[in-house]
Formats: structure tokens, C-alpha cells, sequence
């Protein structure tokens, strides 16, 4: 489904991708781990065509999206939802506009059938009649549930997800990791989950995906990652567990 | 004596050095705007325009600017009125302050106050609002579902503002000789009839296009800075900060020096 092969990517003397291979299947869920700076966010800006990579290739759903124009680029992003770490809703739309954007944008939908499906999509991540609110009205996890449904909303087939539990408090946290599965569940989709919580990653990945420094550090089923024998992921994880202790 | 003459060599090297960064960083940028000016312009088509848009910012420059502009106006003409018919009291010729206040609003200061005050209330607000939504990642949110910010918030915006600020600044002439005649009739007693004929006699249509025209001229820089500083912000909220000072800045010199030069060269 998303395949790169050797990418690279500076920002002046700062090598934040060094020569970055990865393969994600199709309809999986995917985790990409790492610390900060190990250039996860730069490598799915590269893979939504967001930044240009200075060397290598990206292959999305058979396409190759390095120096395609940008009618080809777009069309490949149709096929991509994503939802932003704080969920990047527009400030001066209501919900329904939100979550209506790419509908009322690239398709000709009548606009019955768009109030329809807007609802529809929005009862999907378990909101209701908040179709006339603000952004700045609504929680965080609020938030990540519209932008959730907008980014479905041209049903894709693939979603990238950034830290989409940062800021939240445990039990929403939870509720986003059960919404992600029980959305996966409903369709046939590809889930890219970028984040540093472990425990959301252990609940909801088939595969973990570590970055460190620009490369793979190491990728596993997370039953098996906690055996890597990479120094970084080794310390990663137990930084982790050791902060468990103290719950 | 050769030992000060190289130490003063020395030290004009050096400053000129310590400026040539600041110059290739300048020039990059006026490139980048440049750039982003074109893109702009190419995107101009009647197919793909957004009339939705441009329409909902005309009535947002143009009704919010509304009091702001009329407020300028109204006290621009009442202090031309005020100076212009003490000076011209001097030399019995105070019936000529209105046709002076007329022609000295349609020409300059409707276009340049006008511009001014739109900078301070539209351009600051479009790169505060373009900023933010560069630094909460929604201009990435618009691309990534496939639509061109460039289209949705840029276009719209720069076309309503070079349609509506001609419009603002003929609504600044007529308030503004508005004011002068309040004044100059009601408070200096010049003769009604006079100020009148004589402000008739000398203001001549090609005045008021001309300020139109500055206007709209005014109306391309103030949008596309304002649009540019916000679009490409970045550093957060004091990212967003610096943006909208420096719109405001750019645009007020730009307004103010690009005025001198379409003067001499075009009026």
C-alpha cells in the first residue's frame, strides 16, 4: 500500500531523514514510534506530498508521488484522510462545514445527501447535535473525533493519524484508541498512527514501527517489540516501563 | 598614517560584510514574494474563481472598514476646511476652500488615508488570520484534502480588496468634502453658493478616477503583503505576532512610497 524506498530530507545542515525504507500493508494498523526529532512527522508530511523530499521515493496505492504534478498529487491525496495532531479544524466554519469540506469540495453531492452523511459520520465517532458549534467550543477530544470525521469523509483508503492522543486526559486517550479500532473494524482502511504512547500503541497496532535518527530502528507485532535487541528501541520501551512502575 | 588608513579599510570591509547576509536574505525574500505575487495573479480565472468568497470578504472589508473609513474622513475634510479657509481668509479668496479640500481628497489623501486605515483594520486582520492557520497546521489540513490554500484564501481575499478599497476611498471623498463644507460653510461662513460654484468649477472627474485608481493599486499591495507575511508565518504565536506587524509596516511604506512614484510617473 505505501511503500518508500532511500528518502532523504534536510532542513539546512539538519539531516532529519537519512536513507528512510519502509513497506506498510494494506488494510493494516501501523504504529510509527520514535523520539523526538527522529523525523516521524517530517516522513508523513514527505508521504501527504506536505514537504518535498531532497532524495528517494514514496509509492502510495501503486503511485509514485516524487516530482508528479500537482493534479496527480491531489489525486493521490483524495485517497488519504488525516487527522491533524490538534485536528487543524477551520476556525471559521462550524462543525458541518469541517466535516463537509471535502465532500462539498471534490464531489457534487446534493445538499440534502451531504446533511445526511455529514450526521451519519459524525454519530460514527459518537457525536450528535453539535453540527452548529465552533471549534473553539468544543474539548479536545472532541475535536479529534470531528477531525476524524472529516477525515473519513471521502472515505479513504488510507488515514494518517499525528499523536492523535496528545493533550488528552487517560480515558479519552482510551476512548480515541477504541474509536480508531472500532472505525478500522468498519472499513476497509490503512490506519498510519504517528505518536509516543506506548500504551495506545501496544492497544491498537499490528505492527510498531521504531524511528530513530531518520531510519528504522526497528519494526515488530508489538508482542514482539519489547525482545528487540536495538539499543534505542530497548531503551525507548524501558523508559517506558519503568515510568509504569510509579502508576 | 598607512597603519589608520588600513584599520579604517578594515573596519568598512567588515561592516559591508556583516551587511551582505542581511542583502542575500532581502533579496531571497522580495524573490519569494514575488513569486508568490505571480502564483496569485496565474490563478486569475473565471472558471475557478470563488464568487462566494470574494463576495463574503467585499462585505467583510468592505461594510466592517465602513465606520473606520468615515470616522478618518469626515474629521480629514472638516481639518482641510478648517486650514485651508484660515489660510485663504488671508488673501480674500476663502471661497476656493472647498474646490482646494476637494481636489486635495480626491487626489491623495482619500487613496492614502484610505489605505492606511485599511491596512490597520483588514491587512493586520487577513495576516493574523492566515498565520494562525499556517501555525495550527489548517493551510496543511486544506492541502492534504487536496484543495489549494492558494485558491481558497489567497485569490479571494486579493480580489476583494483591490475591488473594494476604490470603493472605500470614494466613499472617503465624498465624507471628506462633506466635512470641508460643514466647516467651511457652517463654522467659517464662507458663502454657500461660492463654495459650491467654485468647488463645481475646478474638481474635474479625472481626480476622483485617479484616487480610484491609486486605490486599487494601494488595494494589490496592502492584500498581497498582508496574505504573503501571513500565509508563510511560522514560530507560533509570536510567529503570528510578527506577521501581522509586519504587514502593517510593509504595507504603510509601500502605500506611502508607491504613492510619490504613480504620481510622478502616471499622474
Amino acid at each position: 500500500m505505501i511503500y518508500t524506498r532511500n528518502l532523504h530530507k534536510s532542513f539546512g545542515n539538519q539531516h532529519v531523514l537519512r536513507g528512510l525504507d519502509i513497506e506498510i500493508k494494506a488494510n493494516t494498523i501501523t504504529c510509527i514510534m520514535g523520539g523526538s526529532g527522529s523525523g516521524k512527522s517530517v516522513f508523513m508530511k514527505c508521504l501527504i506530498g506536505l514537504l518535498q523530499p531532497d532524495a528517494g521515493e514514496i509509492i502510495i496505492d501503486g503511485q509514485s508521488i516524487i516530482g508528479k504534478p500537482m493534479k496527480v498529487l491531489n489525486e493521490v491525496r483524495k485517497k488519504i484522510g488525516m487527522l491533524f495532531q490538534d485536528a487543524a479544524l477551520f476556525d471559521d466554519m462550524n462543525v458541518f462545514e469541517n466535516v463537509a469540506f471535502p465532500l462539498v469540495e471534490h464531489t457534487q453531492t446534493p445538499d440534502d445527501e451531504i446533511q445526511d452523511r455529514v450526521i451519519a459520520k459524525l454519530q460514527e465517532v459518537g457525536l450528535e447535535n453539535i453540527e452548529h458549534k465552533l471549534p473553539s467550543e468544543l474539548s479536545g477530544g472532541m475535536r479529534k473525533r470531528v477531525g476524524l470525521a472529516r477525515a473519513l469523509m471521502l472515505d479513504p483508503k488510507i488515514v494518517f493519524f499525528d499523536e492523535p492522543t496528545t493533550g488528552l486526559d487517560p480515558i479519552m486517550t482510551s476512548q480515541i484508541g477504541d474509536l480508531i479500532l472500532q472505525t478500522h473494524q468498519r472499513y476497509d482502511v490503512t490506519f498510519i498512527i504517528i505518536n509516543h504512547d506506548v500504551n495506545l500503541s501496544y492497544k491498537v497496532a499490528e505492527e510498531i514501527v521504531m524511528f530513530d535518527q531518520g531510519v528504522v530502528a526497528d519494526r515488530a507485532a508489538p508482542k514482539d517489540l519489547i525482545h528487540s535487541n536495538h539499543p534505542f528501541v530497548h531503551k525507548f520501551l524501558q523508559a517506558h516501563l519503568e515510568m509504569e512502575k510509579y502508576r | 598614517m598607512v597603519k589608520y588608513v588600513h584599520t579604517f579599510l578594515q573596519t568598512i570591509g567588515r561592516n559591508v560584510l556583516s551587511f551582505l547576509p542581511w542583502i542575500c536574505q532581502q533579496t531571497l525574500e522580495l524573490g519569494k514574494f514575488f513569486l508568490f505575487l505571480k502564483n496569485t495573479v496565474r490563478l486569475i480565472h473565471p472558471k475557478r474563481l470563488r464568487y462566494n468568497l470574494v463576495m463574503s470578504h467585499l462585505k467583510l472589508m468592505g461594510v466592517d472598514s465602513f465606520f473606520i473609513i468615515g470616522l478618518t474622513s469626515i474629521f480629514t475634510g472638516m481639518v482641510m476646511g478648517l486650514q485651508m479657509g484660515r489660510a485663504f481668509e488671508l488673501f480674500q479668496a476663502e471661497t476656493l476652500t472647498g474646490a482646494v479640500a476637494a481636489i486635495a481628497i480626491s487626489k491623495e489623501l482619500a487613496p492614502v488615508l484610505a489605505s492606511l486605515m485599511f491596512t490597520a483594520r483588514v491587512g493586520s486582520s487577513m495576516a493574523a488570520q492566515l498565520g494562525t492557520m499556517r501555525v495550527t497546521e489548517q493551510i496543511d489540513a486544506m492541502s492534504a484534502m487536496a484543495v489549494n490554500p492558494m485558491d481558497f484564501l489567497i485569490l479571494p481575499r486579493f480580489l476583494a480588496a483591490i475591488l473594494i478599497l476604490p470603493l472605500l476611498t470614494a466613499l472617503f471623498d465624498y465624507i471628506g468634502m462633506l466635512g470641508a463644507y460643514v466647516v467651511g460653510v457652517e463654522l467659517l461662513h464662507i458663502d454657500h453658493a461660492a463654495f459650491i460654484e467654485r468647488t463645481i468649477y475646478y474638481m474635474e472627474i479625472p481626480y476622483i478616477v485617479e484616487g480610484m485608481f491609486k486605490a486599487a493599486f494601494f488595494g494589490l499591495i496592502i492584500s498581497s503583503v498582508s496574505c504573503y507575511k501571513g500565509f508563510y508565518a511560522h514560530g507560533g504565536a509570536e510567529g503570528v505576532g510578527r506577521a501581522t506587524t509586519q504587514s502593517v509596516v510593509v504595507s504603510s511604506v509601500c502605500i506611502l512610497v508607491s504613492d510619490y512614484f504613480l504620481t510622478a510617473l502616471l499622474f
